[in-house]
């Protein structure tokens, strides 16, 4: 079986990254935010598991992954919570009109 | 003080002179009703008191002196003089003032500032007696000028006439004039003798000069010649006015000044004095003859008995001056409040509109004619002794001088007294005899006034006759005046005076009587024998050319001066400042606030920028947080 290059996994990690990137920045609603931090989030994640083909014996990159995954899975559920609060407390989820960190 | 001063004096002294000042404060502020009352009782109580101070006088002098400002080397006295002289003033300023505000009280009913007139009567009276009881030159000089004070406001008194005020004021300045040299005088004297007291008899001579600034005084107050002109013009005021004016207030002061002085008078200041006088009797029984206004002919006939008084001090013979003055107070007085009943009948001051009024008024005429006789001179009545005495003084002066000039003195004197009658008979005439003329005012209307008025004026006439004065009718000599107050030497029986002024007052009565054609005829007023008489010299034209209008030039000049140079600098300066400020206001606008405010300006942007990073949008800070990290990473790496 033809190995595929690592060349090619950074390139995909990067343009997910970037595109996450991009929907955390631009993105209006909130959980729009919240799903590119997970797109950026699995684009590390490819990285690792790309990296980790280097590391047979312990698969250190791989347990990484793993790490990052369930981080990533508490902090969707807090995210979701906090944006659940925010919604109830100013009936809207838009970024645009939340401007309360002024303050 | 001396021991034998009794102790009444100095009490009744206080008393006679705090009394009409009191009087003057309270009767500012009494009812309409109760003021003449007031001032009658005051004046009442005066006399009584006068009359007890003039009985317990001693026959010194008395002089009761305390001292008021003491200086390094000098001390002023307050001093007062009481002696014969005093006495006999008192009652009779008191007496006149007592009449005429008897008198008063029902001339003026109807007048709304009635309280003001008898306060300003009580001041005037007061005025006077300070003068009268002064024994020191300074006393003398501070109510000499409440006298003018008061002179002032009573001849103002009707403030709703142009010309009232117009009056008052000429006869202020007037007085003014001879106030400044009688004041220069004080101080010469002060000068001579390093004390401002009052000469006593028999003190030293001084120069010419400080007798004549004293006169000065004199010559205002006494309108004697050149300054007689404001007294004609002061019959603006009301007649009982007049009368206390011209009896016993005010021109008698100059006189009493006269007498008092009359020890250090040198005998040239003395022939100046003479001089004067009989100017002025002759200028003012000229002005006399043709005047319209009863009450001007009354008031030129005393400016000329004044003349008379003052030539008699010139000549040496003070007691004759004090005769007339005391008989003279009488009749004017008793002439004023008589010609005031006429008026009161009558409402109108101009003889040309009365005539006939003998049976409307009777007893005013009876009163009128006494009075106007004695002032003509008639025998039996007191005018003729106190003419005679002093014309008999001024003979015997003349004898006494060199032949010639000094002779045209006692003669001129003997000619104003002929012209005395002249006038007094063409007033009488004119006013009560002959048809009525004046049409406005039936003559059934014309009435007598009240008894209020009435007495007044029959005591005064009663007191005009010359039995009361002396029994012989011919001769005053040995009446009690001259008994009270000898003359310093024993005047000379002069056999052909009393014929040859019977004479001559027979004669300017029948050409006073002829005269009466004259007045209805209207080409007469502008003949210049009768124009001189009634502009009484030109004295005011004169004035008016000579003083008034170089003043008025100056003040004019002086006003354009003013107008041109000092308000045209103020302006300038004015101008130049407003001129500065709009610069510095410009420099301050763009300079000094553009620098404050461009400061603001830069401090207001860089905020507005900083601020514009904290929007409180969470994706700008990522935003920014990205940036810098990628910065750092590419400045790291």
């Amino acid at each position: 079986m033809e190995t595929v290059p690592s060349q090619l996994f950074l390139i995909v990690g990067a343009a997910l990254f970037s595109i996450g990137l991009a929907v955390v920045l631009l993105k209006r609603h909130v959980i729009m935010v919240l799903m590119g931090i997970e797109l950026m989030l699995n684009a590390v994640n490819l990285n690792l598991v790309a990296f980790s083909r280097h590391d047979p014996d312990r698969l250190q990159g791989q347990m990484l992954a793993l790490f990052v995954m369930v981080v990533a899975a508490a902090e969707s559920a807090v995210a979701l919570a906090i944006v659940l609060q925010v919604y109830r407390h100013f009936r809207t989820a838009q970024l645009d009109e939340l401007n309360e960190l002024k303050q | 003080m001396p021991d034998d001063v009794p102790p009444i004096l100095p009490l009744l002294t206080a008393a006679i002179l705090l009394m009409p000042f009191a009087g003057f404060l309270s009767l500012l502020e009494a009812g309409h009703r109760s003021a003449g009352r007031m001032a009658v009782l005051l004046t009442g109580l005066g006399l009584v008191a006068s009359s007890l101070l003039a009985y317990s006088l001693p026959v010194q002098p008395v002089a009761l002196q305390t001292n008021w400002v003491s200086f390094q080397n000098s001390t002023v006295n307050v001093g007062f003089r009481l002696d014969a002289l005093t006495g006999l003033m008192l009652i009779l300023v008191h007496g006149v003032a007592l009449l005429v505000q008897l008198y008063s009280i029902s001339y003026l009913h109807d007048e709304p500032k009635l309280p003001r007139y008898f306060a300003y009567l009580q001041l005037f009276v007061g005025a006077m007696l300070g003068i009268v009881l002064a024994g020191d030159l300074i006393i003398m000089y501070a109510f000499w000028e409440l006298v003018g004070l008061a002179s002032y406001l009573l001849i103002g008194f009707y403030t709703e006439r142009p010309s009232a005020v117009r009056a008052a004021k000429k006869a202020f300045l007037m007085n003014r004039i001879g106030d400044v040299g009688f004041l220069i005088g004080i101080f010469l004297v002060n000068f001579y003798t390093n004390s401002t007291e009052l000469p006593a008899e028999g003190a030293s001579v001084l120069p010419t000069v400080v007798g004549l600034c004293l006169f000065m005084g004199c010559v205002g107050k006494s309108a004697q010649f050149p300054l007689l002109t404001w007294l004609p013009d002061a019959m603006e005021g009301p007649t009982p006015v007049s009368a206390l004016l011209h009896a016993a207030t005010m021109v008698a002061a100059g006189i009493f000044l006269l007498l008092r002085i009359y020890p250090i008078l040198s005998p040239d200041a003395l022939s100046i004095i003479a001089l004067v006088g009989t100017i002025t009797a002759v200028w003012g029984g000229y002005s006399a003859v043709f005047q319209h206004d009863i009450k001007k002919v009354l008031a030129f006939s005393t400016v000329s008995q004044l003349g008379l008084m003052v030539a008699g001090v010139g000549t040496g013979n003070p007691t004759g001056a004090l005769f007339h003055l005391l008989t003279h107070a009488f009749f004017k007085a008793g002439l004023f409040l008589s010609v005031g009943a006429v008026i009161h009948g009558v409402e109108t001051q101009d003889m040309r509109l009365m005539g006939g009024l003998r049976k409307a008024l009777p007893v005013t005429f009876v009163a009128y004619t006494v009075c106007a006789a004695a002032l003509a001179g008639l025998p039996l009545l007191s005018g003729f002794l106190s003419k005679e005495v002093i014309i008999a003084g001024a003979f015997q002066w003349a004898d006494a001088q060199e032949a010639g000039l000094p002779h045209a003195i006692p003669v001129l004197l003997l000619f104003s007294s002929g012209l005395t009658a002249l006038y007094m008979v063409r007033q009488w005439q004119l006013v009560f005899f002959g048809p009525y003329r004046n049409d406005e005012l039936p003559l059934q209307q014309v009435h007598e006034p009240d008894a209020l008025m009435r007495i007044p004026v029959g005591l005064l006439a009663l007191l005009s006759v010359g039995f009361w004065f002396s029994l012989n009718p011919f001769h005053a000599q040995d009446g009690w005046f001259f008994n009270q107050f000898p003359p310093a030497t024993e005047l000379p029986e002069i056999s052909w005076l009393a014929p040859v002024s019977i004479a001559l007052v027979a004669m300017g009565g029948y050409v006073g009587y002829r005269l009466r054609n004259h007045d209805s005829n209207a080409g007469a007023m502008t003949r210049s024998y009768v124009r001189l008489s009634v502009e009484y010299g030109f004295l005011d034209t004169l004035y008016q050319v000579v003083v008034i209008k170089p003043v008025r030039q100056l003040a004019s000049l002086l006003y354009r001066a003013d107008q041109r140079v000092v308000d045209g600098a103020v302006n300038g300066l004015g101008i130049g400042s407003v001129v500065t400020a709009h610069l510095t206001n410009v420099l301050d606008r763009w300079g000094v606030d553009g620098i404050v405010n461009g400061a603001a300006w830069v401090a207001g942007r860089l905020g507005r920028l900083t601020r514009s990073v904290q929007n409180g949008r969470i994706q700008s800070y990522i935003t920014a947080a990205v940036v810098g990290l990628l910065l750092m990473l590419w400045w790291l790496l």
